[in-house]
């Protein structure tokens, strides 16, 4: 069959590849012997061209939907067009990568294709046919390829095969060629502000000079060992499970009236005790901080496996949950071997340390029996909570959502057209109708897998036994098998959940899920995007995009690498920060340039990447010493919550293109005109809160101007003798503001100079000519304290000579810098 | 007059009733599936012979009667769209892209995209999904950080503070003079790397800040705004529009999703009272400030014909759209026929009803050999009335169709 053909059947009645329109030829039901002489020759045929002259002919109907962009293009079987060079070629690697899959011992491609198992596109073959045979007969090949002795017709020392065809299209070029790398410096730099949100320290500077790149490895090691680390592993992490919904301004109030209310049946009395009594005399401030807390326990189940180098497994396996002296406090269990009642002042203690512990109130039976549920985050409130059970979805869209966290698989990637005409709606079409039970057969068991943790209406997250529901879910306490395919860890009879396993459904779910190679793509994949900033790159989807091929060689060459991430993640023992530097050691972090513009083919590679507001918030305080504040706030919940402009959902952070894990759930990663006039403003603003500040230490204690004085006059002349220490000093501030070690005569160092110059040669004439102040404006002074306005009274200092301001002007023009801003 | 390349001529509002509209209680009414909904009296606009010519329309809630009534000659309703899905994500990103591929942007953010030059807030998001596909970024913004937009359209002023006993400000981080030459500086900066940086997205990202950098100035035009509630946003955003900051406007309701327990059909009316009281407030201000605005409704997909409990409905893979303009949105601004259905769905009992029908392409008759319209149909001629259909920056994100195209 034609691929034309294919397409024309799947598209004939906008219904995509739908079962009642076989796309199979019209084939023999069995094979009889000239079947089996077409699907096997008698001549040598090598197994590629097996492949190329007789499957894929049959695949290419498959490839009408299991194609990029396809119908199936979210499914494990995705196709390359035709219009990639040297499709074939790949098509027989995905083929065979796909046939490698079996279940029950049988070939998952065949089964699907035959019916035998739920499929999108319903059975396209019939077993016992010619196709069918060929198609087996080709996954038999594949365990031992037949190679036949090349043929060269013409005799031109190139084999037929690879003789160039008219129409070739150049192939797009290798990724690595012409790829430029940073140095030692750059990548440790990269990582000291991505990771650790600080900058390089002179001995790490020195210890990777001029040395293999592996003398990065133990200043990662002893990186990751930060709070910042930590801190930005949960921001990453957060990025996918959005789980701090639960800490927006409105939020907290919801999760923590929960529970120091009746909705856990008074389980914990001290909780609104708790929560309103404060020795500080600011309630506000520890109820934030404790729903905060709570709210952020399924982004710690992170932080404790990196911190205790623990596979990654841990998060979904733990027998526990997770709580700080807040939450135990609240909580009234141990925070570890701490009582609660031993801990008297929750303020002197250590907010990130989160200790496993019990949680009887939430995670064991409420109706005096034994049971008790513990699967790392996926027992926590936080996260049930954040993709909560309605009367209709019946937790599918916390089943959607594991999937797609943990298993690497986004099912509404897999969802075929449906066909309304053939859907009989009082027949529960999703535990019935072919059309859907292809995602349902795989979304409601592990739906069914969460029934201890709702009661089928509207109530608090927490285990509840067949008892405590009281028959609101059905008599079995869930829906019965004829409306919903049973609880299970995943699709088939063999993935379903015995009586005895639905107690602990969620234990055996977590434990199904660490078995998974998608586990080890998810944790890859979520860790791979946090650092490189953007998503991954996913197969071009129409043929028609310019530039499809090099696109398409982008796409392939990130899977490679992601592969090679992946295998690695797994031989190292599924570990967070092994896997962290492996990402780091990629051309995807490390890539500074490319030799030659227009190299569609390395996109992904490489920064251009607008910072997040909180990575910038972190990189200014490591750069000026100070975050960006709103002035003369000094309130302790604006302390305690969200110490910057930049962290403020209703300031700067949405401007920026940050995120609310609410209604903005993606992060922008370029900057639109409020936020480039935001930096703008960050830029000036921050220079004149620093810049006087700075020149008023003594300078081995100053971080920007260090080899210079107020009393420096840029004279115009930067190879005058007596600008040696501005020239220095401009060297300094490119390095430490922007990355860039430059020599005095750079020409970006020579613009630098000419700025600051001829900023105060103009800025002095204006003084004198009484057409500006000769003294700072008080702002920019560098003597008031920005939170509480201390020090307002003394006056701004004099720069009648406007060094200050040129300086100023300096380190505005670096901080709204493209170096600056983007990663 | 022609409009001028960069002139979009028009804002372009895109409104999702996110959740799934019930087209029953809107423009796409038929009798016997809604309780309450069973008298002809209840649908007016048209008999059942004419419901794929006519806007024909629910008068159960007045509001809703009202607003078609009186927006029907400056309308234009599809309905019978075959969605193809009964999953909200899906669904949303193609009854607002015209396409199912992941990473297309939206309609709105097509047309900013294509007439973005020089503004610092083409695409202007309210709420709701806003994929750009890398075209742009969207400028995000909720009513409760309407106040804080003030600090950005002077970036180099700081305003009064009384701290400590002291006045402190207003005043500026620079003279104005010393922030030119940083301006200039930092302009001849970012020209430098654009020759120097070579990677793909270094690149784009480079050039996406000179293009934001360079359209920062004309925020200073924008007026001063405080806000309670999402009106407030949407005013902003027709003021920016005429004054050349912005070119489209993109906000969502939620609510729509009402399955048994979620409300059922009183809420689903509910909401759509909001939704048309949400468009006239829309068309209504844009008139006020003399702006022509053209506002394109859409859903995820349609409500099932069954109720799945209750008196809640499924979601079902049958949409509906208008688009509809104010007054001062002339023919030649907009060349699509006004006052009118195309595209209907089956008439008849719970098993039948609400299934796409295929249509005459030309005449938009029912057509069993015809086409059933997808959003990737209603795009298409989309693009073409707003005049984008060859705008380069879309190349990426072709429109894929089965069959002809609508023929305007």
């Amino acid at each position: 069959m034609t691929r034309a053909r294919a397409v024309a059947l799947c598209l004939a009645s906008l219904l995509g590849c739908a079962p009642q329109q076989q796309l199979a030829a019209p084939t023999p039901p069995e094979c009889d012997a000239a079947c089996q002489a077409q699907a096997k020759p008698a001549e040598c045929v090598s197994t590629q061209d097996y492949f190329d002259d007789l499957a894929w002919p049959v695949l290419e109907g498959c490839a009408s939907c299991h194609v990029s962009g396809g119908q199936s293009a979210g499914t494990r079987l995705v196709f390359k067009p035709s219009v990639i060079p040297d499709y074939l070629r790949q098509n027989y690697v995905i083929f065979a990568e796909a046939s490698a899959l079996r279940e029950g011992g049988a070939s998952l491609l065949l089964l699907k294709a035959t019916g035998s198992v739920p499929h999108g596109g319903g059975a396209q073959l019939e077993a016992g046919s010619r196709d069918y045979a060929v198609l087996l007969s080709m996954i038999e090949q594949l365990a031992a390829p037949i190679e036949c002795p090349a043929i060269d017709s013409d005799g031109d020392g190139i084999p037929d095969a690879e003789e160039p065809q008219p129409g070739d299209v150049p192939a797009p070029l290798p990724v690595s060629t012409g790829l430029v790398l940073g140095d030692n410096y750059a990548v440790l730099r990269k990582a000291t502000i991505a990771l650790g949100g600080r900058l390089p320290t002179g001995a790490e500077m020195a210890a990777v000079e001029g040395q293999p790149f592996t003398a990065l490895t133990p200043i990662l090691d002893a990186l990751m060992t930060e709070r910042a680390f930590y801190e930005r592993v949960r921001e990453i992490m957060n990025d996918v499970l959005l789980t701090d919904r639960s800490r927006e301004e409105t939020g907290y109030l919801s999760i923590m009236s929960e529970l120091s209310g009746s909705s856990y049946g008074g389980a914990f009395p001290g909780a609104a005790e708790f929560l309103t009594a404060d020795n500080t005399g600011n309630t506000n401030a520890r109820l934030v901080k404790t729903a905060d807390a709570f709210a952020r326990e399924p982004l710690e189940f992170f932080v404790y496996a990196a911190k205790n180098d623990l596979p990654l497994s841990a998060v979904l396996t733990s027998q526990f949950r997770l709580v700080n002296a807040y939450t135990a406090k609240a909580l009234n269990v141990p925070w570890g071997a701490v009582m609660p009642a031993e801990i008297s002042d929750v303020e002197a203690t250590d907010y990130d340390d989160f200790r496993p512990t019990a949680l009887p109130g939430i995670n064991e039976a409420q109706s005096g029996a034994t049971f008790s549920e513990y699967a790392g985050l996926l027992t926590t409130n936080s996260y049930i909570r954040r993709y909560p059970n309605t009367c209709t979805n019946h937790n599918r869209k916390l089943a959607r959502y594991t999937y797609r966290f943990f298993l690497d698989f986004d099912i509404m990637k897999n969802a075929p057209r449906l066909d309304l005409s053939t859907v009989d709606v009082s027949a529960h079409p999703s535990r019935n109708n072919p059309q859907c039970t292809g995602c349902h057969a795989q979304i409601d068991p592990v739906a069914g897998a969460f029934m201890n943790w709702t009661r089928c209406f509207s109530s608090p997250p927490r285990h509840y036994t067949l008892d405590d529901k009281g028959g609101s879910c059905g008599a079995a306490g869930w829906y019965p098998d004829a409306e919903m395919f049973p609880p299970g860890v995943g699709a088939g009879a063999a993935n379903q959940l015995s009586p005895g396993d639905k107690p602990k459904a969620l234990e055996r779910l977590a434990a199904h899920i660490v078995t998974q190679p998608g586990f080890d793509r998810a944790m890859v994949r979520h860790f791979f995007v946090g650092l490189t900033g953007r998503p991954m790159l996913e197969a071009p989807q129409d043929v028609s995009t310019p530039g499809y091929a090099n696109l398409d060689a982008a796409f392939e060459a990130q899977q490679d690498s992601f592969d090679a991430l992946v295998a690695d993640f797994v031989a190292g023992g599924r570990r967070l920060k092994p896997l962290i530097k492996a990402i780091v050691a990629t051309p995807y972090f490390r890539a500074v340039n490319a030799e030659a513009s227009d190299r569609v083919e390395l996109k992904g590679m490489g920064g251009g990447v607008w910072l997040p507001p909180e990575v910038l918030h972190r990189k200014l305080t490591a750069v000026l010493g100070a975050p960006w504040i709103e002035i003369f706030q000094n309130s302790p919940v604006y302390r305690a919550r969200a110490d910057g402009l930049l962290l403020q959902r209703y300031r700067m952070r949405l401007f920026w293109g940050g995120i609310d894990s609410d209604a903005v759930l993606t992060r922008q990663q370029l900057p639109g005109g409020l936020s480039a006039a935001g930096s703008e403003r960050m830029a000036l603003e921050m220079a004149c809160e620093h810049t006087a500040r700075d020149f008023a230490r003594a300078p081995s204690d100053r971080r920007l101007f260090r080899y210079t004085e107020v009393a420096q006059v840029p004279s115009g002349d930067r190879a005058d003798p007596s600008q040696a220490g501005i020239v220095q000093t401009l060297q300094h501030l490119h390095e430490r503001v922007l990355g860039e070690r430059l020599g005095a005569n750079d020409p970006e160092l020579i613009a630098s100079y000419e700025l600051l110059s001829s900023v105060r040669a103009a800025g002095a004439a204006a003084v004198g000519a009484g057409q500006v102040p000769a003294t700072l404006d008080k702002l920019c002074g560098g003597h008031i304290d920005l939170y509480t306005g201390a020090g307002a009274a003394t006056a701004a200092p004099n720069d009648a000579a406007f060094v200050l301001r040129a300086w100023q002007a300096v380190l505005s023009y670096m901080l709204m810098d493209y170096r600056f801003l983007f990663d | 007059m022609a409009q001028a390349a960069s002139d979009p001529g028009v804002m372009w509002v895109q409104v999702l009733a996110d959740g799934g509209l019930d087209q029953l209680f809107a423009c796409d009414p038929h009798l016997g599936l809604r309780s309450g909904l069973n008298s002809a009296g209840q649908i007016a606009g048209g008999g059942e012979d004419a419901r794929h010519e006519v806007i024909r329309y629910c008068t159960l809630d007045p509001q809703v009667a009202t607003f078609f009534s009186a927006n029907a000659p400056r309308m234009l309703v599809f309905n019978g769209i075959d969605t193809g899905t009964n999953n909200h994500e899906v669904g949303v990103r193609y009854s607002m892209s015209g396409s199912s591929n992941t990473g297309y942007p939206i309609f709105a953010a097509q047309v900013a995209a294509a007439f973005a030059e020089g503004r610092p807030m083409p695409l202007i998001d309210v709420s709701g999904y806003d994929e750009t596909g890398g075209l742009l970024a969207p400028t995000r913004i909720g009513w409760q950080n309407l106040a804080a937009l003030a600090s950005l359209k002077q970036p180099n002023r700081y305003d009064y503070h009384y701290v400590a006993s002291q006045n402190i400000g207003p005043g500026e981080f620079l003279p104005a003079q010393a922030l030119a030459s940083v301006r200039a500086a930092h302009a001849a900066r970012l020209g430098r790397l654009a020759q120097a940086l070579r990677l793909p997205d270094a690149a784009h990202g480079l050039a996406q800040l000179r293009a934001a950098r360079g359209s920062t100035a004309a925020l200073a035009e924008l007026e001063d705004a405080s806000g309670s509630g999402d009106a407030d946003v949407i005013e902003l955003g027709l003021r920016a529009f005429k004054r050349g900051l912005a070119v489209s406007l993109n906000c969502s309701m939620g609510g729509f999703d009402t399955h048994d327990g979620l409300g059922g059909d009183a809420a689903q009316r509910q909401r759509i009272v909001a939704l048309v009281e949400r468009v006239q407030l829309i068309l209504d201000r844009a008139t006020a400030n003399a702006v022509p605005v053209v506002c394109v409704v859409c859903t995820d997909f349609g409500r099932s014909p069954n109720y799945d409990g209750g008196d809640g409905t499924d979601h079902w893979p049958n949409a509906s759209m208008w688009v509809v303009k104010n007054a001062l949105v002339t023919e030649q601004q907009l060349p699509l026929p006004m006052n009118r259905t195309i595209g209907l769905s089956s008439a008849g009992a719970i098993a039948t009803a609400l299934q796409p029908q295929p249509i005459n392409p030309v005449s938009f008759a029912p057509d069993p050999s015809g086409v059933r319209l997808t959003p990737g149909h209603i795009y298409r001629a989309l693009r073409r009335a707003a005049r984008i259909d060859t705008a380069a920056v879309l190349s990426r994100f072709p429109l894929s169709i089965s069959g002809p195209d609508l023929p305007f």
